[in-house]
């Protein structure tokens, strides 16, 4: 079985490295040194239909991969309360909304989810990078309508390196911690883009 | 008496008030900021919502805080069937 050290490898190497390897082996042994990475492989496990089993040892972790054949599609739990999703993904790259005075934008983004929120046609995907994600973790507004959102079956994707970057605490994010493997899928997949 | 609201809603005549509002209350009260609801017609586009148990003590900050009565409307909103249903308070 093909061991891959990724530890001391920053975002996104352990997807790169581990995407790499899927093509050639059906079993792959993963190391990493830190949570982002073990969420990002799993779910580039569970994209591929691979199980991932995650242990963790004086703070490294081991990820035993393997292309389980057998392993059910998974299922997404959007597709069940899904209502009027449309093929669309919304990016959000700033905490503010345009360019001009940052009181102003940080209320129009605001606005911009309260109004989505309240919308009959949702996105199916809002994608949150750079300055973007500190509106997943700081912002209590944005938070409670994001909330609203993923009830409403619409998926948040949070970038890891920029929470990283930032210092964001990842116990407070609201979406899922994502990558830019499944950021650029998602707005690959979108029949259209809204860019912020 | 306050009549029976889902939650309030303080239009403003500009989006400068509305910021200063939005200033003077964040501390104290659970808010949030709103498209206007097109019910209301104020030209500025920024709304500050609030919870209907906090209405009373709202009205008489804005009230105190803005001088100018022309610069704002505090409203209540409830749902009527389908209808949105705006009172000022």
């Amino acid at each position: 079985m093909e061991i891959i050290d990724a530890r001391g490898k920053a975002c996104p190497m352990p997807v790169v490295l581990t995407k790499k390897a899927m093509e050639n082996n059906t079993t792959l042994t993963v190391l990493v040194d830190n949570e982002i990475a073990v969420a990002n492989l799993e779910k580039l496990a569970k994209n591929q239909q691979w199980s991932a089993k995650v242990s963790q040892e004086n703070g490294a972790f081991t990820l035993l991969l393997s292309n389980d054949a057998a392993a059910k599609p998974t299922d997404d739990p959007s597709s069940e309360k899904n209502e009027s999703l449309t093929d669309t993904a919304i990016f959000v790259g700033s905490q503010v909304l345009g360019k001009g005075d940052d009181q102003l934008g940080g209320n129009l983004m605001r606005m911009f989810f309260y109004t989505l929120r309240e919308s009959d046609s949702l996105p199916s995907v809002v994608l949150f990078m750079n300055g973007g994600v500190k509106l997943t973790v700081e912002d209590e507004q944005v938070q409670e309508h994001l909330r609203v959102l993923l009830g409403r079956g619409v998926r948040v994707l949070v970038c890891g390196a920029c929470l990283n970057f930032y210092g964001s605490d990842l116990t407070k994010v609201v979406g899922t911690v994502s990558n830019m493997y499944d950021i650029l899928g998602e707005m690959q997949r979108a029949e259209k883009v809204i860019t912020l | 008496m306050m009549p029976e609201m889902e939650y309030g809603t303080i239009a403003f005549q500009n989006t400068h008030t509305a910021m200063q509002a939005q200033a003077i209350l964040q501390n104290n009260f659970s808010i949030s900021v709103m498209p206007t609801l097109r019910a209301l017609s104020m030209s500025c586009g920024i709304s500050v919502r609030f919870l209907p148990e906090d209405a009373k003590e709202i009205v008489a900050i804005i009230e105190r805080e803005l001088p100018d009565p022309g610069s704002y409307r505090i409203c209540g909103v409830r749902h009527e069937g389908n209808l949105l249903v705006t009172f000022d308070l």
